[in-house]
């Protein structure tokens, strides 16, 4: 398990593949206790360099987004659907997720690489 | 697959997990005894004597007995995002109601743990099991 001293928790890159549904699961632990996700939003961009190349955020709307499973205090679902996904541009960018407290404190909790591997079958047009 | 990154935030401990496939739903209950009444904090809570993962919304079946030889005050805690149990079983001549003035009862929720405890030191032969109905 890797330790950083500070957050954001970095090392937590993200490997995908263009045109493939995206799915991934976040779970968030305070001092060994779920955290309780329900009243913060969330907020994640995908992006190369200034440009934005995705942005997700709270509530599941047809581009994608962040919803929460119903477990010991929540866990985070981060999803895009293929056909946003094969509109993706392949190749590595990076990405975070902030999360905003009702108080509105924002915390980015994660950041890394999100690399995006070119398909080969694609939509035919 | 999962990756976990730990790090510290103020003065909590923040565990953060990646993961490609979703987690498991189980649930873990904790079970305890102690010589007094209290309701118990979380620190305490995270350290009782036993603990298991229940698949979510199943009995959860407490064994008290490795510490029991002389009767104690029983606890049990679990997510209060679980439905909430109103039956405890240990026998066919052993059973009973959940609530105020049985012979356990829900006594407060500490930071997302519903607690139980037993209304008297009490002691089990068997183990106890706290039934939804």
């Amino acid at each position: 398990m890797a330790v950083s001293t500070t957050g954001p928790a970095s090392g937590l890159d993200i490997n995908c593949y263009r045109g493939d549904t995206f799915e991934r699961w976040i779970r968030i632990r305070r001092n060994g206790i779920e955290e309780n996700l329900q009243p913060s939003t969330y907020r994640m961009q995908i992006r190369n360099g200034n440009t934005l190349i995705k942005e997700i955020a709270s509530g599941l709307n047809p581009v994608g987004g962040i919803s929460i499973e119903t477990m010991d205090g929540g866990v985070l679902l981060l999803q895009i659907p293929a056909g946003y996904m094969e509109q993706l541009p392949a190749g590595s960018f990076v990405y975070d997720i902030q999360q905003t407290y009702p108080n509105g404190k924002i915390k980015t909790r994660v950041r890394g690489a999100f690399t995006i591997t070119d398909d080969i079958t694609k939509t035919v047009s | 697959m999962s990756v976990s990154v730990t790090f510290r935030d103020d003065e909590d401990t923040i565990e953060i997990t990646l993961s490609t496939v979703p987690f498991s739903s189980n649930k873990i209950a904790r079970w305890g005894w102690m010589s007094t009444s209290d309701l118990l904090v979380e620190a305490q809570i995270v350290v009782l004597q036993g603990s298991a993962e229940f698949a979510s919304g199943s009995t959860i079946t407490a064994d008290f007995r490795a510490g029991n030889a002389a009767p104690m005050f029983l606890y049990m805690a679990e997510r209060d995002t679980e439905p909430i149990k109103t039956v405890w079983y240990g026998s066919g001549l052993n059973q009973g109601l959940i609530g105020p003035g049985q012979a356990f009862q829900v006594i407060g929720v500490v930071n997302g743990w519903r607690v139980y405890r037993s209304n008297f030191k009490t002691q089990f032969s068997t183990t106890t099991e706290f039934r939804i109905s």
